[in-house]
C-alpha cells in the first residue's frame, strides 16, 4: 500500500516537473531567444515619433542657378489637452473661420486626434495670412499650433520641368522604401530617380506614450538634416531658349541640346510643359486656383508627358545622315554617281507601287552631296536599294538608335530601328518597299528626340556614343562634393576620316545652301539636318538636327515639332535659338543684327 | 521517500530532554518556510512595482504586507495545531465550508458582477479561497477513511459530490474561475489513494471531450467567414452546440465504450456487467458536468478560452493582453529592464498587471534571470508537498499534502502559462505573488498545514 502510493507520488512529482521544464523553456524562448525582438515591439509600443519634415536637397544648372530649392511654410498642427466638450466645439467654430474648411470637416479631421490624444496635421501649407491670424488668436484656440516647414519650391516655374519632376504624397506601393506614411516623395524626373539623395533626414521627437496614447514625456529630438545637393549638366540659359522657342511655336514638340564631347545634356524641354509648384501650391493664397494640379492629370495635351525621352516619332529625312555614313562606308557605291530624280520613284513588282519626292518637279541628276543637301528622296530610295537593308540597321543600331540611351530619368523610349528580322513569323516578309520606306526614315522606324540628339552629337564627335547625362555631381549640403558623375563612353563607331569630314562638309552644306538655312548664323560654321516625318494622325512632324561650330563642336542639337509639317520652317529657327545661347561666340554677333535668311515656299519643304 | 527529502533537519536523533518546542524548530521544513517567505518577499515588491501606475503604490504594498502578517501568522497557528483534528471531523468541516459558501450568496458583496466577497467590518475576504482548502481537507480525510473503497467505482461518488458541491454554490455567484481548481485537487487526490487507473483515464477523457468540444464550438464561431464558406465545418459547427446533437455524439461515445466492453468480453476478459452501468452513468455525468460548464461560461470567457489557441484572430480585443504579456517578458530579455522600469506595465499595455499579469512585470523588470528563480521557487514548493505527502504519517496527511500540492501546481502553471501565452486567459492569481489579501492568506494558512504535517511525521 504505502510503495504503491509512493509511485504514484512519484508520477504526480514528474507531471509537475515536467510541465514546468515546459514553462521554463518557454521562458527561455521568449525572454532570451525572441528578447531582442520583443524588446523593440515593447519599444515601438511606448514611443510615438513626431516628425520635422527635413528640406529636401537643392537642384542647380552647371552654372549653379537655382533649379529648385525650399521654401518655409506654415502647418497648423492640433494637440488634444484633454479639452472640454463645449470649448473643443468653441474652437472647432474659430478654426473653421480662420482655415475656410466646414464644421464638420474639422470635427472629422480631430475626432481620430482626440480619440488616440495624439497629434494631427490640420493643414499642410498654410498661407501667411492664417498664420498670423492662428497667431493672433492663439489664446482662444487650445491645442492649436503653427510650426514652420521647409516647402519644396521651384523659383523657375515650369523651367525644366519635366527634368527636375514633382512631388506628391508617397503612394502605396512605395511605402515599402521606408517612407512614413504622408511624406512626400518625387513622382517624376531628378526627383523621383534622386529622391533617396534629395530627401535628407527627416527629424522629430520621440514621445513616451502610454497604452491609450497619451504623451507623457519627450525621450528625444533630432534636428532634420537637409537632403543632398545635385548639380545638374543643364544650362539655363540653353535651356530658356529652347523652351521659349516651343512655346513662340505654339505646338507640341521637344528640344534636346547635349554636349558632343562628353554627352552632357544642357537642354532637355518637352511642350506643352507644366509648373511643378502646382502639386505644392498653398491654400489661401492668391491665385491658388490657377496652379490646380488636378486639371494637369487631365489635360488631352498631357502635359505630363515627356516627349525629348518618351514620345516616339518617325525620323523622316534626319535618318538620311545615317544612309549617308553607310553609302561612304559601303564599296558598293560610288558616291558620285548621279541618279536622276523625276519626282517619284517606281517599284516594280508583281504590284508596281510609286514612292514620291517631296518635290512634284524632281531634283534632276543628283549625287550623294546634293541628294543630302536637298533631301532628294529619289536619290536615298535608290542608295537604300544599292545599300541593303541589314547594312543600314547594323549602323543605326551602332549609333545607339533604337535602344535606350540610359539617361538617369525614368521612362524613356527605345524608340524602334526595323530590319529583316523584325518579321518573326512567315505572314509577312521583308521587301524592298520597306527599305525605301527605311532609307527615308519613314514606316515603322521611330526616334526620341533624345535619340534623335545623339546621332547629331556622334556625327559631331566624330563616332563616340556618350551615354547622355544629367546630373554633373551630387554635393553635401555643405558643398562638399558627394559623387561626380564620369563622362562614360558607351561605343566608338570607327569610320575612315574622310567619312566624317564628308558629313561635315555635307551637313554645313544643307545649312549653308541646302534645306537648313534658316538655321544659319554668319561666323559660326553649323551642321544639320531638316526632317519632315509623315503622320496618318494629322500634319507632318517637323525635325532637325544640328551640331556646331563644325570645326569643333561644342553642342548637339535636336528639334521636333509636333505636326509643325516643315522641318526648315518649324523646327530649324528653334535649334538656331538654342545654338545661339549655347555659343559664346555667336552671342556677341547680335541676333538682331541678322536677317532671318528668306526661305521660299518650294525650299521650305524638306 | 527517503529523508534526503529534507535536508534541513538538525537532528534525526531525539533528545530525552527536548522540550516540545525545540522539537518542533527541530522538525520544521526550513526550505518549505524560506522558499514561501521569498516568493511572497518578490511578490510585495513587485506589487509595489506594478502599482505605481495607480498613483498610491504604497497602499497596495501596505494591504498585501498586512496580508503577508496575516497569513503568516495563521500559517504558525496552523503549524502547531496537529492537522490529524481536520481528519477527525470531515462532516463539522464539510458543512461549515458549505454554509459559508451559501452565506456569501446571501450577504455577500457583488463586484465585476460577482457575489464573491464577505465583509468583516473593514476586512474582505472570499470564502472561496478559505472553501478550496477545505474541501481539500474534507476529500482527503473520506478518502482516508475509507481507502479500501477507493479502488472500485463507487468510492468515488462522495469525493465527487463534495467537490460537485462546492463548484456547484461556488458557480452560483457566478465565478468560473474559482471553481477550476477543485478538478485538478480531486484528481490528485484520488490518484494518490490509489484509483484504479482505467476509471481516471475515463474521467479525464470525459473532460477532454467536453473541453474540446468547447473550445472547437467558440473557435468556430469567433471566424463566421470561414464558416460561410465551408458547409462541412459549419455541421460541425453547429453539432457543437449543446443540444440535442451533442446528446447524440455522447450516446454514440457510450455506444462505442458499451461495443469495447462486448469485444472484452468476447476476448475471455472477465469483466462483470455492472462496469457497462458505471460507464455509462460516468458518461451522463461528462455530458451533463460539460453543458453545466458551457452554460456557466460568460461570453468573453468562452472567447479568451479560444482566443490562446491564436491571438492573432483578435489582436484588439482577447488576444490583446496575451500578446502584450508576451511582449513584456520577452522585453526583459536576460537582465530586464531595471526594477521600477518595465516600460509594458507602467504604461498601461498589461491588464491587471497587480494581479494576473504579476509575473510578466517581473519578468520584465528583472530578466530571465529573477523569473527562471521564481519558477525554480515554485518547483520547490511542489517538490516540498509531494516530499511531505511521502514522509507523512497517515494516509490523510499525504493526501492532503498531496490535494495542496496540486492546488498550487494548478494556479502556478495556469497562470504562468496564461502569461507566457500557453493557456487562456482565465484571471487566476498567481498564489504568493499576485496581489490579493485572501488568495495570499489561504496559500500561506494551505502552507501552515502542510508544516503541521510535516513536524508531525513521525509517530510517537
Amino acid at each position: 500500500m504505502k510503495s504503491e502510493m509512493e509511485g504514484r507520488l512519484r508520477v504526480i512529482l514528474a507531471l509537475f516537473v515536467g510541465s514546468f521544464a515546459v514553462l521554463a523553456a518557454r521562458l527561455f524562448y521568449l525572454q532570451v531567444i525572441q528578447g531582442e525582438k520583443l524588446r523593440t515591439v515593447a519599444e515601438a509600443n511606448r514611443t510615438q515619433i513626431v516628425f520635422e519634415r527635413a528640406p529636401r536637397g537643392l537642384i542647380l544648372d552647371r552654372n549653379s542657378a537655382v533649379l529648385a530649392d525650399n521654401r518655409p511654410t506654415f502647418v497648423v498642427i492640433f494637440t488634444p489637452l484633454n479639452l472640454k466638450r463645449e470649448i473643443l466645439a468653441e474652437v472647432i467654430r474659430r478654426l473653421s473661420k480662420i482655415l475656410g474648411l466646414s464644421e464638420e470637416e474639422l470635427a472629422k479631421r480631430l475626432k481620430p486626434a482626440i480619440r488616440h490624444s495624439s497629434m494631427v496635421r490640420l493643414m499642410d501649407r498654410a498661407s501667411r495670412h492664417i498664420a498670423f491670424a492662428l497667431a493672433e488668436q492663439k489664446p482662444n484656440l487650445p491645442g492649436v499650433s503653427v510650426v514652420i516647414e521647409m516647402q519644396r519650391r521651384y523659383p523657375q516655374n515650369g523651367l525644366a520641368a519635366h527634368v527636375l519632376g514633382f512631388l506628391g504624397q508617397v503612394s502605396q506601393e512605395e511605402k515599402g522604401g521606408g517612407y512614413r506614411p504622408n511624406a512626400l516623395v518625387g513622382k517624376m524626373g531628378l526627383e523621383k530617380n534622386y529622391d533617396k539623395v534629395l530627401r535628407g533626414e527627416d527629424g522629430g521627437m520621440r514621445l513616451e506614450v502610454d497604452a491609450s496614447g497619451r504623451s507623457l514625456k519627450i525621450l528625444d529630438s533630432e534636428e532634420p538634416s537637409v537632403g543632398y545637393e545635385i548639380r545638374t549638366t543643364l544650362d539655363l540659359k540653353v535651356q530658356q531658349a529652347a523652351e521659349e522657342g516651343l512655346k513662340e511655336c505654339g505646338k507640341s514638340g521637344a528640344v534636346v541640346a547635349m554636349d558632343p564631347r562628353n554627352g552632357d545634356i544642357l537642354a532637355i524641354a518637352s511642350a506643352p510643359g507644366f509648373d511643378p509648384n502646382a502639386f505644392v501650391y498653398i491654400r489661401g493664397e492668391e491665385n491658388a486656383e490657377d496652379y490646380s494640379a488636378g486639371s494637369l492629370l487631365i489635360d488631352p495635351e498631357e502635359p505630363l508627358f515627356n516627349r525629348a525621352i518618351q514620345g516616339r516619332y518617325p525620323p523622316g529625312s534626319i535618318f538620311k545622315i545615317i544612309d549617308t555614313v553607310v553609302a561612304l562606308e559601303s564599296k558598293k557605291v560610288d558616291i558620285l554617281e548621279t541618279n536622276y530624280c523625276p519626282g517619284y520613284y517606281r517599284l516594280s513588282g508583281a504590284v508596281p507601287k510609286t514612292f514620291l519626292c517631296w518635290k512634284k518637279e524632281g531634283h534632276r541628276s543628283v549625287a550623294l552631296l546634293d541628294g543630302l543637301v536637298n533631301s532628294c528622296n529619289v536619290y536615298f530610295y535608290k542608295l537604300g536599294l544599292k545599300l541593303g537593308p541589314d547594312a543600314i540597321e547594323s549602323l543605326a543600331r551602332q549609333f545607339g538608335l533604337g535602344s535606350r540611351t540610359g539617361i538617369e530619368i525614368k521612362g524613356e523610349d527605345e524608340g524602334l530601328i526595323p530590319g529583316r528580322g523584325m518579321f518573326k513569323t512567315n505572314k509577312r516578309s521583308w521587301y524592298d518597299g520597306d527599305t525605301l520606306n527605311m532609307a527615308i526614315g519613314q514606316g515603322t522606324i521611330l526616334f526620341t528626340p533624345l535619340q534623335a540628339a545623339q546621332m547629331a552629337s556622334v556625327v559631331a564627335s566624330r563616332g563616340k556614343v556618350y551615354r547622355p547625362h544629367l546630373v554633373k555631381e551630387v554635393r553635401y549640403p555643405t558643398g562638399e562634393i558627394f559623387s561626380r558623375a564620369k563622362t562614360e563612353l558607351m561605343r566608338e563607331v570607327r569610320l575612315t576620316p574622310g567619312t566624317w569630314d564628308f558629313m561635315d562638309q555635307a551637313m554645313t552644306q544643307v545649312v549653308e545652301r541646302g534645306t537648313g538655312q534658316s538655321c544659319k548664323i554668319p561666323g559660326v560654321a553649323v551642321g544639320g539636318k531638316t526632317g519632315t516625318a509623315q503622320n496618318p494622325h494629322g500634319k507632318d512632324h517637323a525635325w532637325f538636327v544640328a551640331f556646331a561650330p563644325v570645326e569643333n563642336p561644342t553642342i548637339a542639337v535636336s528639334v521636333l515639332i509636333e505636326h509643325g509639317v516643315h522641318g526648315a520652317t518649324a523646327a530649324a529657327p528653334i535649334a538656331r535659338k538654342v545654338l545661339l545661347a549655347a555659343l559664346p561666340a555667336a552671342g556677341t554677333a547680335s541676333a538682331a543684327n541678322m536677317a532671318k535668311p528668306s526661305v521660299s515656299g518650294e525650299f521650305s519643304g524638306d | 521517500m527517503t529523508r534526503s527529502l529534507s535536508p534541513l533537519v538538525f537532528q534525526s536523533q531525539s533528545d530525552a530532554s527536548e522540550t516540545p518546542f525545540h522539537r518542533f524548530l527541530r522538525h520544521f521544513d526550513w526550505v518549505l518556510f524560506l522558499d514561501v517567505v521569498l516568493l511572497c518577499l518578490a511578490g510585495m515588491v513587485m506589487v509595489y512595482s506594478a502599482c505605481l501606475r495607480f498613483g498610491h503604490p504604497e497602499l497596495y504594498f501596505g494591504k498585501q504586507f498586512f496580508a503577508f502578517a496575516v497569513g503568516l501568522t495563521v500559517m504558525f497557528v496552523l503549524a502547531t495545531v496537529n492537522y490529524q483534528i481536520f481528519g477527525q471531523y470531515p462532516k463539522t468541516l464539510f458543512f461549515l465550508s458549505l454554509s459559508l459558501l451559501v452565506l456569501v450568496l446571501l450577504v455577500g458583496k457583488t463586484s465585476r458582477g460577482t457575489k464573491a466577497w464577505l465583509f468583516l467590518g473593514p476586512l474582505a475576504f472570499q470564502p472561496s479561497e478559505i472553501c478550496k482548502i477545505a474541501a481539500i481537507l474534507v476529500v482527503s480525510a473520506w478518502c482516508a477513511g475509507n481507502w479500501r473503497e477507493i479502488p472500485r467505482l463507487k468510492g468515488l461518488f462522495i469525493p465527487f459530490l463534495i467537490v460537485l458541491a462546492h463548484v456547484g454554490l461556488i458557480l452560483l455567484q457566478p465565478d468560473f474561475g474559482s471553481t477550476l481548481v477543485y478538478f485538478p485537487v480531486l484528481l490528485g487526490i484520488l490518484f494518490t489513494a490509489g484509483t484504479n487507473y482505467l476509471y481516471l483515464f475515463i474521467i479525464l477523457f470525459y473532460g477532454m471531450v467536453a473541453g474540446s468540444v468547447l473550445a472547437v464550438h467558440v473557435g468556430f464561431s469567433l471566424a463566421p467567414d470561414f464558416l460561410q464558406e465551408h458547409a462541412f465545418w459549419n455541421f460541425i459547427f453547429k453539432g457543437t452546440k449543446i443540444g440535442k446533437q451533442f446528446l447524440v455524439l455522447q450516446l454514440f461515445m457510450t455506444g462505442a465504450a458499451l461495443f469495447a466492453w462486448w469485444m472484452a468480453r468476447e476476448l475471455r476478459l472477465r469483466i462483470p456487467g455492472i462496469y457497462f452501468f458505471f460507464i455509462f452513468l460516468v458518461a451522463l455525468a461528462g455530458w451533463s458536468s460539460s453543458s453545466l460548464f458551457l452554460n456557466s461560461l460568460k461570453g468573453y470567457q468562452k472567447k479568451r478560452l479560444t482566443v490562446f489557441f491564436s491571438p492573432r484572430l483578435d489582436p484588439m480585443g482577447a488576444g490583446y493582453h496575451v500578446i502584450q504579456s508576451e511582449v513584456a517578458l520577452g522585453s526583459g530579455r536576460i537582465f530586464g529592464k531595471g526594477l521600477f522600469s518595465g516600460t509594458q506595465g507602467r504604461l498601461g499595455f498589461l491588464p491587471e498587471q497587480h494581479t494576473d499579469f504579476i509575473f510578466s512585470v517581473l519578468g520584465e523588470e528583472l530578466g530571465f534571470v529573477a523569473s527562471g528563480f521564481v519558477l525554480l521557487l515554485y518547483l520547490i514548493l511542489l517538490w516540498r508537498c509531494i516530499a511531505i505527502a511521502g514522509d507523512a504519517r497517515d494516509l490523510f496527511g499525504s493526501l492532503a499534502a498531496v490535494g495542496i500540492g496540486c492546488m498550487f501546481a494548478f494556479y502556478g502553471l495556469v497562470s504562468l502559462a496564461m502569461v507566457m501565452g500557453m493557456a487562456p486567459v482565465t484571471g487566476l492569481p498567481l498564489p504568493f505573488i499576485s496581489y490579493g489579501g485572501s488568495s495570499l492568506v489561504s496559500s500561506l494558512a494551505a502552507v501552515g498545514v502542510l508544516l503541521s504535517i510535516h513536524v508531525r511525521r513521525y509517530t510517537h
